[in-house]
């Protein structure tokens, strides 16, 4: 192999989306040139262009070139100046003039349109006179074997105008041929196309998708003709590196001279500089034979009448095409493979003397090649493996290559699936039936696919995958409302929709693709909604459809498949609960909701009998609650032990930005860890006896401490030591406590730094804010954990997000404006408001504010009526001196909270860090009001913008309760918040019902 | 006692918490002034009020990103006519020179209550320990301490934790000194069990409560061996509050949390309440999953329209109320003397009103304000610095017992000063007097310094 090949490999992309440039060249209008007569011989067997038609579908090849018949030169030419030909196929005579002349008009005016001359008599090209300017003519045919030649002809123009780019791209493959004679070539051209094309297309059906498929055939190789010896040679030259056969004429001009042994100086000549490239000598002269052989090359007597399938085994044998046929050294045959995923299964198994055969001649190099796998032909190449002197080391090396580039083909793509071929160890993600895959596949898909192209991030460097997934296309919820003849009723409770799906039968289809999927996997799955709605941007139905768990472990494979299709129609089902209908009727507007259905593994590993994964969680890339040194940019996860319904349905998990790991509000003092900590966990039962149960997603909760001896409470929790009133990040005996001490706090594993990774590239990928649903097997070896990516979505949750902006008038006519907010949407719904009065504060008499305030919220909280709270100093401040000493229970009512920094009390805004845990886990906006004192310019000049909150307004209302310190009012509306998480900026106004809707109509447009 | 209290306001008219800490102790003490004339013409408020020393210092230190932050340490050593200084420190934004006199203030009589040799004094500083790492708590300890070791040691000035400042901050402190003076010493109080710290901190304050009440019944020749017990809260406190009272014999039929209470009329034995200590430690649940466990027991939730709280309207002997502050009000009161209830006893802080406070009094209840009868904490710190300098590490029953000697001595000495000064039975009296009247003894004995 040549240090030019070196050179090119490193460029060289493998993967499929670059192969969308190859062949960029077509040839889609062909312009014939002939006379009525020579029309009619070539149509005995239909039109020219049906014929091509044929011969294109015959191939199975797209795309087949539309033929424009003329009769004449002048119409020709005419037709060539106005319109847009690729080709044009002439005869050699034709109205007007002959073919050679017509080439030399034709490349005036397009100089670099092809002209091919066809005739039907050798007498009309052969001999040709010496004053025939044949330069206008870029080869000569010889129509006497079908319609095949005009597909050659075709492909050949294409092969090459495209060789040099695709060659440099791609690397892809050239034969050169060698021909001299018209008749000949006519002859040959068209079987070795056939050949090139059979052979490609015979690997297509290994290929995974549409996608990889379209690949392939652009991928194939190039057929590169040359007619004598010096333009043999300049081909040879320029395109050295990716030559991977040569079939030459023995008898050919060199040196303008008819020379009987050019072929064979050629391919000595080729044969001194590559040992073992495939050499085919073409000769009908009986004595070439011996000559070839001594070369060494392979000869083929051209008048043969077995030539056809000679050729056809030089394909095979000698460039690859075709199965793999192991041989041992006295070529007994022992064995073949038709797919590399069968060579792979073949490699492990065959004999040594049979490997050390093949790998010395170099077949499996070049059986590879032959596949357009460049990259592993090379790694496979004798030179490379026979320098291995233990067999079973050479073995080794050429599994793990064989393996590791199946594996890599199928990166990030999303492949059909079929009984046949599915191989769960290679193919990470599945496609069954037709139409969408739905919301969440698509994301994942997306995210997946991404993943293939991070370089030099903690990414690459660590296992970051999807755990192995096969989903339902859209079309299975159909096929199954369908053949079921469902109906949907108002009226229907969420149980009977569910018994409804139950009875009804999965069609027969989607039943079997199920029953075979389930033969290749054993580990436990999940079942979860991929609706068409779901996670499109804008469209937040996230959480509102059913996910089931599976154990995917019973003994009998029929209860298997029970169990799995049972969890597939409850998550069916749950299109038509009344969550999501509502939910439709407010945000989509009717549109009905189809479902794909995504089967994923569950990660995890096995403990006891229970299933889970060390940590579990979900990932935002905006923070819209940013405390004390947290930027609102940099994100914030919320992560949990055991399988991620912890977090989604906002159970006790731990929160950390993924820039500060180590800096958790939450768990700053032992009593705010012991508060906050987890303290259950959600597992799947995988027991034998385990049954398949509705409730929980078929989970079971456990607590912490009960799970003490397992590996990931040992290694990811801290221990209490009650009598020091500590906790020790180490395992001791004692209260168990999940701190995840050892990710956050020591970086056992890089969590924080995949995180802030994966939601970079998603968002820079979808273009928006993005949420992520994640989980860790976590390794003793820490280097083999594996970071799963369950989910992407973008991160839009609630319509009341949909637009945050706040308008100059909005300012302007709100009684609350502040740069400071925790939070972010658009908060309707309350008209109560309860505040401490200014005038009456009294800083030493804060915990009789406190009482006040926990009277009214109880009342307030009983009636269902959410409000907003207003006060001075740090609300939920320990020390009374510093703000209001209320506990949550006081306030617990609470819609939204205002902080006003007064001069009263000489307090730090505490943003909310009292509440920390409740107000981010539900969503209540925390405003700080900080108006600069008389005659003050606000820090950031007089262009920032000052905080404001009218006072006389407020107190100017009619109290519903008026206490000695605090006062509750309620108006006749309901007033509206606006946080804009973005800019820290948020209004409080009293909108009328005909403001708002003009506001969000104004916005909307 | 005016004049005083308007010269301080005058001097520092922002300290409000310590003028209203002044003013509380003046109020409660007047009848010892009234009779000895000593004390005012030795100005011995006028000396009292006075920190003996306040050090306030400058505590740079660098967090995880590089960046360089200025906090402000204090210590304020208010007295120590009775021994060295001892209070807590505190991290809190909150902490400025007013809120450290009066907590220092504060300290000086609840250390002298425990008739141990401790002075009194608090410090801290204005650094938040909220979202800090542990690398940026420790650097900021360690700066805090290359300050505060020249003017601290074990017999001159023994810190200890408070709020914002546990173990972790304890340790790195200690640390800090060692490495600066290079002894090991018993300089700070709060320290781990494996390098000097004490044993049964966590159970003092309440086995602390219940020797106390039991010396309370001992004036009525009784003891708790029978006694029916309303005990309020469920956490530390009331935990080892059950825990001590079911060891001498009492019976124990209520506990509570933020959500109801329970009454068990078959009264809590060991299992139920080891049950309650996993329920509560272990699994943060509430107190209503132990009437699904116990089908005798019947729970009662809070019901916020109600002007009292119905756990303490149950027929019993003793009251421990271990919950909360302002957990008994005047109707709760009235019904704890309804039910027969003749003895109250708090381990919690002020967990009763004033009202509550006077219709005890005036009922003669034996009622033991918080002040006393949760020293224990207090109480076990002493016993510490104690072991500390004896180089020994007493096991449990040995630091139980003194605890024990201690509250004994306590409620001796509460006892005697209500005798004393006419209000006998009175430890609401006795308590703030004798903390006083010991302090101020000393400082007389000791000159005017």
């Amino acid at each position: 192999m040549s240090d030019d090949n070196e050179k090119t490999m490193e460029d060289f992309d493998p993967h499929f989306t670059i192969f969308h440039e190859l062949m960029a060249f077509k040839v889609l209008n062909i312009l014939l040139v002939s006379s009525p007569y020579d029309a009619f011989i070539m149509e005995e067997e239909g039109s020219i262009a049906a014929q091509v038609v044929k011969e294109y579908q015959g191939l199975n090849l797209s795309g087949a070139p539309w033929v424009t018949r003329v009769s004449s030169a002048a119409e020709a030419l005419e037709k060539i100046r106005n319109g847009s030909f690729d080709l044009v196929i002439t005869m050699p005579y034709m109205s007007g003039m002959n073919a050679f002349d017509l080439g030399l008009a034709v490349k005036k005016i397009r100089p670099a349109l092809p002209v091919i001359l066809i005739a039907h008599n050798i007498r009309a090209i052969s001999p040709l006179s010496a004053k025939c300017d044949v330069t206008g003519i870029d080869n000569i045919f010889l129509w006497c074997c079908g319609s095949d030649l005009l597909v050659a002809l075709v492909k050949n123009v294409e092969d090459h105008i495209n060789v040099v780019a695709d060659t440099k791209r791609a690397m892809v493959r050239v034969i050169i041929y060698i021909e001299d004679s018209p008749v000949d070539r006519s002859f040959f051209l068209p079987l070795i196309y056939k050949e090139v094309v059979r052979q490609t297309q015979s690997v297509l059906d290994e290929s995974l998708n549409e996608k990889h498929r379209l690949l392939r055939m652009r991928a194939r190789p190039k057929v590169l003709m040359a007619t004598d010896y010096e333009q043999a040679i300049s081909l040879y030259e320029a395109y050295k590196p990716y030559v991977f056969g040569i079939i030459s004429d023995a008898r050919f001009t060199r040196e303008c001279r008819m020379d009987r042994d050019a072929g064979l100086r050629f391919l000595s000549h080729v044969r001194e500089q590559i040992p073992d490239l495939p050499l085919l000598l073409l000769s009908s002269e009986p004595g070439n034979q011996a000559k070839a052989e001594a070369i060494p090359a392979v000869s083929l007597n051209k008048s043969s009448p077995m030539v056809r399938e000679e050729l056809h085994r030089f394909f095979k044998d000698h460039l690859g095409f075709g199965d793999f046929v192991f041989r041992l050294p006295d070529k007994t045959e022992i064995g073949r493979a038709r797919t590399i995923g069968e060579f792979e299964e073949k490699l492990r198994v065959i004999p040594d003397e049979s490997l050390r055969y093949h790998a010395e001649r170099n077949h499996f190099s070049n059986w590879i090649m032959a596949r357009a796998e460049i990259a592993l032909s090379r790694r496979l190449h004798k030179e490379y493996i026979s320098r291995i002197k233990k067999t079973e080391d050479m073995r080794a090396d050429l599994v793990f290559k064989v393996h590791a580039l199946r594996k890599l083909r199928q990166q990030g793509v999303v492949a059909r699936f079929s009984a046949g071929s599915y191989d769960p160890e290679i193919m990470d993600f599945v496609k069954v039936g037709r139409g969408s895959v739905g919301g969440k596949a698509r994301g994942l898909a997306f995210m997946w696919a991404r993943l293939q192209n991070v370089q030099g991030t903690v990414l690459a460097q660590r296992r970051v995958t999807i755990p192995k997934t096969c989903v339902i296309a859209a079309g299975g919820f159909e096929s199954f409302i369908h053949e079921n003849h469902l109906r949907f009723a108002d009226g229907l409770g969420d149980r009977d929709i569910e018994d409804m799906f139950l009875r009804a039968k999965m069609p027969r289809w989607l039943s079997v693709k199920l029953q075979s999927y389930l033969q290749h996997c054993s580990f436990p799955l999940s079942v979860r909604s991929s609706s068409l709605l779901e996670d499109g941007l804008f469209k937040p139905f996230a959480g509102l459809y059913s996910t089931y768990f599976l154990a995917n472990n019973h003994s009998d494979p029929a209860e298997r498949l029970w169990q799995l299709e049972d969890a597939v129609k409850l998550v069916y089902a749950s299109t038509w609960f009344e969550g999501p209908q509502a939910f439709a009727r407010t945000s989509v507007e009717g549109h009905d909701d189809s479902m794909a259905i995504i089967i994923q593994q569950v990660a995890g590993e096995r403990y006891g009998d229970y299933w889970y994964p060390a940590v579990s969680g979900v990932a935002q890339s905006h923070n819209y609650y940013p405390v004390l040194q947290m930027q609102a940019g940099e994100g914030i996860a919320h992560i949990a032990l055991g399988i991620g319904k912890t977090v989604v349905e906002g159970g006790k998990s731990l929160r950390f930005s993924p820039a500060h790991p180590k800096k958790l509000v939450q768990f700053s003092t032992v009593d705010d860890i012991l508060s906050n900590c987890q303290r259950k966990f959600y597992s799947l039962d995988v027991s034998p006896e385990a049954h398949f149960r509705r409730e929980n997603s078929n989970l079971v909760q456990r607590g912490v401490q009960e799970a003490e001896r397992e590996f990931p409470v040992q290694a990811l929790s801290s221990t209490f030591i009650a009598d020091e009133y500590r906790i020790r990040d180490t395992f001791l005996p004692g209260l168990r406590v999940m701190t995840f001490a050892q990710l956050l706090k020591y970086n056992l594993y890089p969590l924080p730094a995949i995180l802030t990774e994966l939601l970079k590239v998603g968002s820079e990928g979808m273009g928006c804010e993005v949420e992520i649903e994640f989980a860790v097997n976590l390794a003793r070896n820490p280097a083999e954990s594996i970071f799963y990516l369950l989910q992407l979505r973008p991160m839009v949750v609630g319509a009341e997000h949909v637009d945050v902006r706040i308008r100059e008038q909005e300012k302007e006519q709100a009684f609350c404006f502040t740069t400071m907010c925790l939070g972010h949407g658009r908060f309707t719904g309350m008209s109560d408001i309860l505040f401490v009065k200014p005038e009456s504060f009294d800083p030493s008499a804060t915990r009789t504010i406190a009482s006040e305030v926990g009277a009214v919220n109880r009342r307030l909280a009983a009636a269902g009526r959410p409000y907003l709270l207003i006060g001075p100093g740090r609300w939920g401040s320990a020390d009374p001196w510093l703000g209001i000493p209320v506990q949550w229970g006081d306030i617990s009512g609470v819609g939204a909270i205002i902080e006003v920094c007064s001069e009263r009390i000489r307090a730090d805004p505490s943003q909310g860090s009292h509440f920390f845990q409740n107000i981010t886990s539900l969503g209540i906006p925390y405003l700080t009001v900080n108006p600069p004192e008389e005659g003050q310019i606000p820090s950031g000049g007089q262009e920032k913008e000052v905080d404001r909150l009218d006072w006389g307004w407020l107190l100017s209302l009619d109290p519903e309760f008026d206490g000695r310190y605090v006062r509750h009012v309620r108006l006749l509306s309901p007033f509206v918040i606006i946080c804009n998480g973005k800019t820290s900026e948020s209004v409080v106004s009293v909108y009328s019902a005909e403001q708002e809707r003009s506001s969000l109509y104004a916005k909307e447009k | 006692m005016d004049q005083i209290v308007n010269r301080i306001k005058e001097k520092d008219p922002e300290q409000r918490a310590f003028h209203q800490a002044v003013q509380e102790v003046m109020v409660t003490v007047a009848p010892v002034l009234d009779r000895n004339l000593e004390y005012r013409k030795q100005a011995i408020l006028e000396r009292i009020v006075e920190p003996e020393r306040v050090i306030m210092f400058r505590v740079p230190w660098m967090d995880d990103e590089g960046q360089v932050h200025v906090n402000r340490g204090f210590r304020v050593e208010m007295n120590s006519a009775l021994g060295p200084y001892k209070g807590g420190l505190r991290f809190h934004p909150s902490v400025n020179l007013g809120i450290m006199k009066f907590l220092a203030f504060e300290q000086v009589f609840k250390n002298s209550l425990t008739t141990l040799a401790m002075g009194g004094g608090k410090g801290g500083s204005d650094f938040d320990p909220k979202g800090k790492s542990d690398t940026e708590v420790m650097h900021f300890c360690q700066s805090f301490m290359t300050e505060l070791y020249r003017h601290i040691g074990p017999d001159t000035d023994v810190p200890a934790g408070d709020i914002g400042v546990g173990a972790r901050e304890i340790g790195f402190l200690f640390g800090m000194y060692k490495r600066l003076k290079n002894e090991f010493t018993g300089v700070l109080t709060g320290k781990s069990l494996n390098w000097g710290g004490s044993l049964i901190r966590p159970e003092a304050t309440g086995y602390g409560a219940v020797y106390f009440a039991a010396e309370m019944l001992a004036t009525r020749n009784a003891t708790l061996d029978g006694k029916t017990c309303l005990v309020s809260g469920s956490g530390n406190v009331a935990q080892f509050t059950v825990e001590k009272i079911l060891e001498l014999g009492g019976k124990v039929i209520t506990m509570s949390d933020s959500s109801g209470y329970i009454l068990d009329e078959q009264g809590f034995d060991a299992d139920k309440l080891a049950f309650v200590k996993h329920l509560k430690n272990v699994r943060r649940g509430r107190m209503l999953e132990y009437a699904r466990q116990y089908k005798d027991a019947v729970y009662t939730a809070v019901d916020p329209a109600l002007g009292h709280n119905p756990l303490w309207d149950h027929k019993a002997d003793c009251a421990m109320p271990c919950a909360t502050e302002n957990e008994i009000n005047s109707q709760d009161a009235a019904n704890l003397i309804k039910n027969g209830v003749d003895l109250v006893c708090e381990g919690a802080n002020m967990p009763s009103t004033p009202e509550a406070i006077d219709i005890f009094l005036d009922h003669k209840l034996l009622y033991a304000p918080g002040k006393a009868a949760n020293a224990g904490g207090v109480a076990v710190s002493g016993l510490e610095m104690a072991q500390n300098s004896m180089r020994l590490s007493w096991p449990r029953q040995e630091v139980d017992k003194r605890l024990k000697q201690i509250m004994k001595s306590i409620h001796k000495t509460c006892l005697d000063a209500g005798d004393d000064y006419g209000v006998p039975g009175n430890y609401v009296a006795g308590a703030n007097i004798a903390g006083f009247v010991k302090v101020v003894n000393a400082m007389l004995d000791q000159g005017l310094v």
